[in-house]
């Protein structure tokens, strides 16, 4: 009939969205992502772009 | 990594447990850890001691950081093959490191066997410059 809300927990989710709201958050890399970036490094410096 | 010597590793990790899991990675591929480092410091230290042929390093560790002591080594022995073995995986600070001459980065969260393939991988396209003698 109707949805029950836990309204601490409500509170508290809240709470933590506000805290964090102005933080930029850091762009996290995949080890696949790193392997990428190694790929291009190296073609660069094969390149003599580096 | 079938080279007749053992390959010599350094690792600096303030975990014991991941000091020990990379010592058993490289066991398993015929290469043995000849230094430990349990801080930033001690990792340059014990680089300039035991110039290893691969080297493993954390970022954050106590007393100096991995990035810190990354530069440091590659400034005493710009040849020196280091590979960062780390939970941080920003943006910032792996391109930090990779532009620094980190030949390669891990993250630990990445598969045991992904890991072994890749310091394989890293070890077979550097080896050469590392067991050159200088001339």
């Amino acid at each position: 009939m109707f949805k029950r809300y836990d309204l601490q927990q409500m509170k508290k989710e809240i709470q933590e969205d506000e805290q964090h709201a102005g933080e930029a958050k850091p762009r996290l890399v995949s080890q696949d992502a790193i392997a990428e970036m190694i790929r291009q490094k190296k073609v660069a410096k094969e390149t003599g772009r580096e | 990594m079938n080279d007749t010597r053992k390959i010599r590793a350094m690792v600096a990790d303030d975990e014991l447990h991941i000091r020990m899991l990379v010592k058993q990675v490289l066991k398993s591929m015929n290469a043995e850890i000849t230094a430990e480092a349990r801080d930033g410091n001690q990792a340059v230290e014990l680089y300039r001691q035991n110039k290893p042929d691969l080297t493993f390093l954390d970022i954050n560790m106590p007393v100096k950081t991995g990035v810190e002591a990354l530069k440091e080594i590659l400034v005493m022995d710009p040849k020196a093959l280091v590979i960062m073995l780390t939970s941080v995986s920003d943006m910032d600070t792996v391109t930090r490191c990779l532009a620094a001459g980190a030949a390669n980065y891990i993250r630990k969260d990445t598969p045991l066997e992904q890991i072994k393939g890749i310091i394989k991988t890293t070890w077979t396209e550097h080896k050469e410059k590392i067991l050159t003698p200088e001339g």
